[in-house]
């Protein structure tokens, strides 16, 4: 189905609307300032509890209620009457280990979680101030609690080692890299004549090639859903696979790039010819716009916004070559009695705009009144929709928290027409797996090669996870019963390439907010692009005659650490 | 609404299909107008209502394509059941005079549209095995161990010791 709308709103809505003037400018920075303490305070919390000690651990639940809360009355009084739609445009996702998206259960979850020394947990936020969206990720380390130095303050023992450690060792230097890269795009003189070439110019296979040698030295493999891509007003991704999005300007790696990767490594792929391994992406598109496919051909352009979405998985340890995927968990599929399988119900849900339906039921129409009135076309969870929510610190928590869970009670009644019709989608919940490369080559291919799995949406043509193989989506499911768990590291920032002062802007991650925990990876970078990105990175900490990049910087707000909702649920259970 | 030459309410020649449909498409009209200026409200400029004006654009998921210009005029049961019931008529008519060139055509064609299917799945095939056969040899090449790479240098490390 296609959305009509005039061609003057078309060019209202995506041209002019975009251009980078200061009221705009201020508005992205407003929504940057908000992720960006949003961020801070997460962290804050899990190091107050999980490493100081100062309070009983949160768990992932509470800390997704918390800086939910956080960003919609942050927001609450900013332009007001001035724009229409503004508040949270990711629901904090917690996502431990392997979990690569989607983490965030509701505070009734029955599967609800805690972190062990060890665990990388990456935290996801995001706000918007009139569809301007800043999205943040940044992964932190567990560390056992903190034990007492010279100086009177905690610290933790030791760096954090092994496989986790090189996931987020490669985001992080990936992710500095590509950001310096984009800043770079502005003051063309000064990129680094090893890494461009003459012409100095930024493309989309450049930021692919350069991220995939990271991605080598540090013996990972960037995981598909990874990306580099523009952003417009109120088209920061939320809704990839649902719907698609027109003029789509980004690197997006998926497994098909790994496929060619693979084969790039084989003795035979030399003396064959290379037209064999080429594919047409479009042709299993279900989309009739080309433009809505991604492809690497374009040139970063200063002006634009940008996403850089780095999710590294470490495949240290795992016998032989192998391909990494993502598994969608819910709390149906391979449910068993068993406590320790994880199968979380999915909690975000996204209104797919295109479709409407005549409802049965009156809680449902109930609910889908509020979610046009109240949400906008980002993702949303059910106690956002609840009056209780934002939860207010200072008031009596264990009556707000009762009123959330009464409200998704019956919202929830509603939420199952709307996801049967389509006119909600749930974002899935994937992690990430190792598939040995044996175990699929082994595997016959008899679903048909246009076979494609519904359930997963993925961006217009990459449908087919392995093209040269001839392997469906729906097949690279069935073999996932023979898979490992991967650690999997993942920096998102928002970036805008600034005309005016000639200077990018970071509105989240960075290094006051996000900077890496303290990790130590036996690998290091090499690759024909080391002089080239040390060269880069060099001069970005050059503020004189470098390359100027400028982080948005979290409030200045103390927040009140002693009314903290844990002890009340601990109560209620 | 009735002015001095127009007849009565009561009378016998009153115009009645002629006022209702007039009082009707007066009222549409009203709300019309009220819809355009509701839909004006987004953008400041003076041009005319956007509404009159629209185009596809495509903000759209799914594999259904649209077959052809997308228009806002409905068509009613009954005329959709005629155009069907002409058509095939046509096509009836169509059929039994060109039957034979028709049939001989197809067949042609029919040959050639194996062919060519059978030569690309044939490619395709060809490039499969290639593409499966190379992807044993990474398997091969790295239990033989030429893939190893040694740790060299002391690593990297990232942050410091502060939580």
């Amino acid at each position: 189905m296609e959305l009509q709308i005039s061609q003057r709103d078309t060019d209202v809505l995506l041209k002019q609307k975009n251009v980078l003037e200061t009221s705009v400018i201020d508005k992205y920075r407003l929504a940057g300032q908000v992720t960006q303490t949003c961020l801070s305070y997460l962290i804050s919390l899990i190091n107050d509890s999980y490493h100081l000690g100062e309070h009983a651990p949160y768990s992932a639940a509470e800390l997704c209620l918390l800086g939910d809360s956080y960003i919609k009355s942050a927001l609450s009084t900013a332009y007001k009457n001035h724009v229409r739609e503004k508040g949270i445009a990711q629901p904090v996702t917690i996502d431990v280990n392997d979990v690569v998206v989607g983490y965030s259960p509701e505070i009734d979850e029955e599967v609800n979680i805690y972190f062990k020394p060890g665990d990388i947990v990456t935290i996801n936020v995001g706000s918007h101030v009139d569809g301007y969206t800043a999205n943040g990720s940044h992964t932190i380390v567990i560390y056992p609690p903190g034990v007492l130095s010279e100086d009177g303050s905690k610290k933790p023992t030791g760096p954090l080692l092994g496989a986790s450690a090189d996931a987020v060792c490669a985001a992080h230097i990936a992710s500095e890299t590509v950001i310096a890269l984009l800043a770079g795009t502005l003051t063309p003189e000064k990129l680094p004549q090893s890494l461009t070439g003459a012409n100095k110019v930024v493309n989309g296979s450049l930021i692919r090639s350069i991220v995939d040698s990271i991605a080598e030295s540090f013996h990972c493999v960037v995981v598909p859903t990874s990306k580099v891509r523009r952003i417009r007003r109120f088209l920061a991704g939320q809704s990839e696979g649902v719907v698609a999005e027109r003029d789509f300007k980004g690197v997006v790696w998926s497994e098909a790039d790994q496929e060619l990767q693979l084969l790039q490594k084989s003795s035979k792929f030399a003396e064959q010819g290379t037209q064999l391994i080429a594919f047409d992406k479009s042709k299993n598109a279900a989309v009739n716009n080309s433009s809505a496919i991604p492809t690497d051909d374009f040139v970063i352009t200063p002006g634009e916004v940008y996403s850089v979405d780095i999710k590294m998985a470490a495949i240290q340890g795992n016998e032989g070559p192998g391909l990494v995927t993502l598994q969608t968990v819910d709390n149906i599929t391979g449910k068993d009695h068993s406590n320790d399988t994880f199968s979380p119900r999915p909690s975000i849900y996204v209104r797919d705009v295109t479709v409407s339906h005549q409802l049965k039921l009156k809680s449902s129409r109930k609910l889908l009144n509020t979610i046009d009135k109240s949400l906008s076309v980002y993702p949303f969870k059910l106690s956002h929709i609840s009056d209780s929510f934002p939860i207010d610190l200072s008031k009596d928590i264990k009556e707000q928290l009762k009123n959330i869970q009464s409200d998704m009670k019956s919202a929830r009644l509603g939420l199952s027409e709307l996801v049967n019709r389509h006119i909600a989608v749930n974002k899935p919940i994937q992690r990430a797996r190792f598939i040995p490369l044996q175990v699929i080559l082994n595997a016959s291919t008899s679903t048909g090669i246009n076979g494609y799995d519904a359930e997963n949406p993925t961006l217009p043509g990459l449908e087919l996870p392995l093209p040269r193989l001839g392997v469906t989506s729906l097949k690279l499911k069935t073999l996932l019963k023979s898979s490992v768990q991967i650690p999997v590291a993942r920096e998102l920032s928002t970036v805008v390439l600034n005309t005016t002062t000639n200077q990018l802007i970071r509105l989240s991650g960075g290094s006051t907010t996000a900077k890496p925990s303290w990790v130590h990876s036996n690998y290091q970078l090499g690759g024909q692009y080391v002089e080239g990105i040390n060269e880069l990175i060099q001069s970005t900490q050059d503020e004189r005659f470098g390359i100027k990049i400028k982080e948005c910087l979290p409030m200045k707000i103390k927040f009140a650490s002693d009314a903290t909702i844990s002890g009340e649920i601990e109560m209620e259970t | 609404m009735c002015t001095a030459n127009m007849p009565s309410k009561n009378s016998v020649n009153k115009p009645k299909d002629n006022l209702n449909r007039q009082r009707k498409s007066k009222s549409l009209g009203r709300k019309k107008v009220l819809r355009g200026s509701i839909t004006k409200t987004r953008s400041t400029s003076t041009e005319p209502s956007a509404a009159s004006t629209s185009s596809a654009v495509a903000l759209y998921t799914g594999a259904v394509q649209p077959t052809g210009p997308v228009t806002s005029n409905t068509l009613s049961k009954k005329r959709a059941k005629k155009i069907e019931r002409n058509k095939k008529y046509a096509k009836a008519r169509k059929f039994n005079s060109d039957q034979l060139l028709v049939d001989l055509q197809a067949k042609e064609e029919m040959d050639i549209d194996d062919d060519n299917e059978e030569d690309l799945k044939e490619v395709k095939k060809k490039s499969e095995t290639f593409v499966r056969e190379a992807l044993w040899t990474v398997i091969e090449d790295v239990a033989a161990g030429s893939f190893q790479i040694d740790v060299s240098g002391e690593g990297t490390t990232l942050g410091g010791p502060v939580f």
